[in-house]
């Protein structure tokens, strides 16, 4: 049973991961503390709809359509709204998003009505026995789809000259515009990326139950996640929603599926108050 | 606008002076009664609707509104009322109560409607008992209905749609004669709310009636995963499972028993009979899977869903035409028109309610089991009967007659 | 006054007018030339104006809600008035700004590569190579984190940032602020060493008149806004008005 929770918590958790990782390339690069992410994701579930249903796509055809759509999304979502507002209060950059949120779910409750929809992409369905453990085939896909585009993003966060550029943004803005970084696509890029990102978590939870605009309330366990593993932190992120999958499962199987709120939250306030730059977050040096 | 005819033709009374208002008025009383403080003018009836177009659960009630909406449309094509059109007057509560009571409200006074609709929402029902009985406004067939708003019985409110312990007692009891069983093992998978918890209780009664094991099983509304819920009924080994949720529910209780290999078929609440449920599911996790309703789809009867049919096209809702949720609007939009004809030539609030009050059988032509109040009964629909979905031939498939599952119900 | 941006001249300043939000004027009519491979000091008081001048030049005023009112600034004859910050660093303005502002969670060879970021990567690549030359102390500490390091080292790391992106003229803003005076000593004698391996021309913006005044070949003293005086180092150093305010008796900072 615990072999099980365990099992299916991780899988879960990698899919809250790459929301959560989403978040925090969004926060690290532009500061923004992006609470539209989890409407984000179930904009990813819709984009999925659009291809596949709508626009009767094969699954590589769809994938492609939901990473170009997304990040398209996510440079407008820069353009229109984040840019303009660059170096304004913290508040207004959260009503922003708020905003954004609230318009997003409209939008598509406009477009597909307010009933969930049906997305079947032709992923592998049924399951499989691994010792002891059961493990549905689309569970595994998704968790491996999700440390696929997790390693990926790592990758480029580290190793390309793009990804040098936004964690020097990251680390100073007026150190970057010195040194010549096109700050405004550097956030763009960022913004573009964090929305790919819950995209794909998304799609496949989307995949697990259906496409409705009440997946926002999932999605937004990236919040939590990202606060407990480090506002700051990358891999943090990533483990942050680890933590969530396995302490939803935990609870929600050995006492009750409210329990799982005052298992994730509760670790949060701790967090905020004896380690506020979170599990994996460096402790701002210096300024602030 | 309602309200500006309302306003206007106040005036013109008043500009015609007081003698000459009596005259009119007692020359036109029998040709042309009005009386706009019921919402009732001379050639339109306004009447109230309240739903979830677009918040948390308008995935079901969208669907409810839409029907109501479209019967209506078809009765006003026709003529409407004793010469009257009806006027519905959509107001969008988003699942929000105080929402609800605002809209209430409004129909009461601010744009009076003779009655409303809808209000599927059985917390506020029960809040707005004592309001309601103060205001007089008649709630006539509801999307759910609140055992507080119609036990004792009201003049002003009347159910519409199947009701939790029967669906539970019709459920259990199908179930356990379909497969032969002495002693039931039931698992209930159940929203952790008031309703879940409310049908959890029927659910237990029907079982232990029976002298089953009954296990209630919660999850949340907002659920990404149903392992937890599905290992326990894994271990509990039970002999069929019910489902009380929202779409996600299903989908993810059933996906996770064909995961874990679990055979044993399931049956949900009314509202979770939907094609949007069976698309989700898919043949594989879809064939075990069953709901009681009172309401029937379009494909599982196509000789008493014709009028239903040519609605639901006509009005651009074919694809909601199997919905169990738009069959449920379309049968209330009906009632409601009938009702008001029968409330005589002259409706007013007053009539109506009495005429419902002491007795009142709707005709649905098939689309539902009976819909009946009586002086003592006020809930409106009893029976039900179990239906699935066959893949084969993408129509719903009933498992009988209504009246065949009257027996189960006490 | 059409054409005056002759091929020399690597940065032309013209009749600069700037102001900040609800404030009075910052810089009148304020003018300068650096000429190819020349260093230029740029001498002035706190708050004569000598940080607006520079925001100015690379296009930073907006960011910090100032104006350029009119005027003009070129780099090797390219206009460069009203263009974004880091496009100005791309047209060939390399800035060591005051605060040294390294990007502290990255090493110091990623300092570098950023730096290098707008240049072609076989250049990026050899400039970097040469400030590894220049400073064999950032050589040593590659793989270090560069928030990590002291203040002298920081310093270098802005410098060598600066210098690889090879730029066509250096912008160096207060250099020897919360810096032992050895050190600052140090990393001044490595500026003459950088104009004479890349021919970089270097705007000095300084507090310290002696020490400026020591390396640079031309400067430029700056009150309440306006360039008060111009002329040769030595010129500059010999007048009475400098040595009273800036020199002093003992010759020292401030």
């Amino acid at each position: 049973m615990l072999m099980q929770f365990l099992a299916s918590g991780f899988m879960l958790g990698s899919v809250y991961g790459l929301v959560a990782l989403g978040f925090a390339a969004i926060y690290k690069a532009t500061r923004v503390f992006n609470f539209a992410q989890g409407m984000l994701m179930a904009t990813g579930a819709y984009l999925a709809v659009t291809g596949s249903v709508v626009l009767g796509l094969p699954l590589v055809g769809t994938i492609a359509f939901v990473v170009v759509a997304a990040g398209t999304l996510g440079v407008v979502i820069q353009w229109l709204l984040i840019r303009p507002l660059a170096g304004r209060p913290l508040l207004a950059m959260v009503m922003i998003t708020i905003a954004l949120s609230i318009i997003l779910r409209a939008l598509i409750v406009i477009i597909f009505g307010g009933g969930a929809q049906t997305l079947r992409l032709g992923l592998p369905e049924g399951s499989f026995v691994l010792g002891s453990v059961r493990i549905s085939a689309i569970h595994a896909t998704a968790a491996g789809v999700s440390w696929l585009c997790m390693a990926l993003f790592m990758v480029f966060f580290r190793f390309s000259k793009a990804g040098l550029l936004m964690r020097a943004t990251a680390d100073s803005h007026e150190a970057a515009v010195l040194s010549g970084v096109n700050v405004n696509r550097i956030n763009a890029t960022a913004w573009a990326l964090g929305t790919i990102l819950a995209a794909i978590g998304g799609v496949f939870l989307g995949q697990l139950q259906v496409a409705s605009v009440e997946l926002e309330n999932i999605g937004l366990l990236a919040l939590p996640a990202v606060v407990i593993g480090g506002l700051q932190s990358i891999p943090g992120a990533i483990i942050g929603g680890l933590l969530v999958g396995l302490i939803e499962q935990l609870s929600s199987g050995y006492i009750s599926p409210k329990a799982r709120d005052i298992f994730v939250y509760v670790p949060l306030l701790i967090i905020l108050l004896v380690r506020p730059w979170g599990l994996f977050g460096e402790r701002e040096l210096g300024r602030v | 606008m309602p309200t500006i005819r309302h306003a206007s033709r106040w005036k013109a009374l008043l500009l015609s002076g007081a003698v000459l208002c009596l005259a009119f008025n007692a020359s036109a009383r029998a040709a042309n009664f009005e009386s706009p403080q019921d919402g009732v003018y001379a050639d339109h009836i306004d009447w109230g609707m309240t739903a979830d177009m677009s918040g948390p659960s308008s995935g079901a009630q969208n669907p409810w509104g839409q029907g109501f909406q479209d019967a209506v449309k078809v009765v006003n094509e026709k003529g409407g009322v004793g010469g009257r059109k009806i006027n519905v007057l959509v107001e969008d509560t988003r699942y929000d109560a105080t929402a609800e009571r605002v809209a209430y409200e409004k129909f009461v006074s601010q744009t009076p409607a003779l009655g409303t609709s809808g209000m599927g929402n059985s917390s506020a029902q029960t809040a707005m008992v004592p309001l309601i009985k103060r205001s007089k406004l008649p709630v006539v067939g509801t999307y759910t209905t609140a055992k507080a708003a119609v036990e004792p019985p009201t003049p002003y409110f009347y159910g519409g749609f199947c009701g939790f312990k029967e669906m539970a007692q019709t459920g259990v009891g199908f179930f356990t004669d379909h497969l032969a069983l002495k002693q039931p093992t039931v698992a209930l998978v159940h929203l952790d709310v008031a309703s879940g918890k409310e049908y959890a209780g029927y659910m237990e009664a029907a079982v232990t009636a029976r002298g089953g094991t009954f296990k209630a099983i919660p999850i949340k509304v907002v659920a990404a995963d149903a392992t937890p819920q599905v290992l326990d009924i894994l271990a509990m080994k039970p002999d069929f499972v019910a489902i009380h949720g929202v779409t996600t529910t299903s989908i993810l209780v059933m996906k996770a028993m064909l995961q874990y290999g679990i055979n044993a078929p399931a049956f949900a609440i009314s509202y979770l009979g939907t094609p949007t449920v069976y698309d989700g599911l898919g043949p594989d996790a879809g064939k075990n899977y069953y709901f009681v309703s009172c309401f029937s789809p379009a494909s599982s009867d196509l000789k008493v869903s014709v009028a239903l049919s040519a609605a639901a096209d006509k009005f651009g809702h074919s694809a909601l035409k199997d919905d169990v949720n738009y069959v449920a609007g379309y049968v209330i939009g009906n009632m409601v028109a009938d009702a008001i004809g029968k409330a005589g030539a002259e409706p007013t609030r007053e009539k109506l309610s009495a005429m419902l009050n002491t007795g009142y059988v709707a005709n649905t032509g098939g689309l539902s089991s009976e819909l009946k109040y009586t002086p003592t009964d006020h809930f409106g629909l009893t029976a039900l009967k179990p239906l699935s979905f066959d893949y084969a031939t993408k129509s719903f498939k009933s498992y009988g007659e209504y009246a065949d599952f009257g027996k189960y119900l006490q | 006054m059409s054409g005056v941006a002759s091929a020399e001249a690597v940065l032309e300043v013209q009749g600069v007018f700037a102001a900040y939000a609800a404030k009075a004027t910052a810089l009148s009519d304020v003018s300068l030339t650096i000429p190819a491979g020349g260093m230029v000091a740029l001498l002035g008081s706190n708050g004569a104006g000598k940080t607006t001048l520079i925001k100015a030049i690379s296009g930073l005023l907006p960011l910090h809600h100032g104006t350029l009112v009119s005027g003009s600034v070129r780099i090797a004859g390219t206009n460069i008035t009203g263009l974004r910050a880091d496009r100005i660093v791309r047209l060939g303005l390399g800035q060591v700004p005051e605060g040294r502002l390294v990007f502290k969670h990255l090493t110091v060879e990623e300092n570098l590569q950023v730096g290098a970021a707008v240049v072609p990567r076989a250049v990026g690549r050899e400039r970097i190579a040469a400030v590894y030359d220049l400073f064999p102390r950032l050589a040593e500490r590659r793989r270090q984190q560069a928030g990590l390091m002291s203040g002298g080292e920081q310093q270098m790391l802005a410098l060598g940032r600066a210098l690889a992106s090879a730029p066509r003229i250096l912008l160096i803003d207060e250099l020897s602020l919360g810096l032992a005076p050895i050190i600052v000593k140090a990393i001044y004698a490595q500026l003459r060493a950088v104009r004479a391996a890349f021919g970089t021309a270097m705007l000095v913006v300084e507090q310290n008149a002696k020490l400026a005044l020591e390396i640079c070949d031309t400067a430029y003293v700056l009150e309440r806004g306006v360039i008060v005086m111009s002329g040769s180092a030595a010129e500059v150093a010999a007048s009475d008005r400098i040595r009273e305010s800036y020199l002093g008796s003992s010759g020292g900072a401030l």
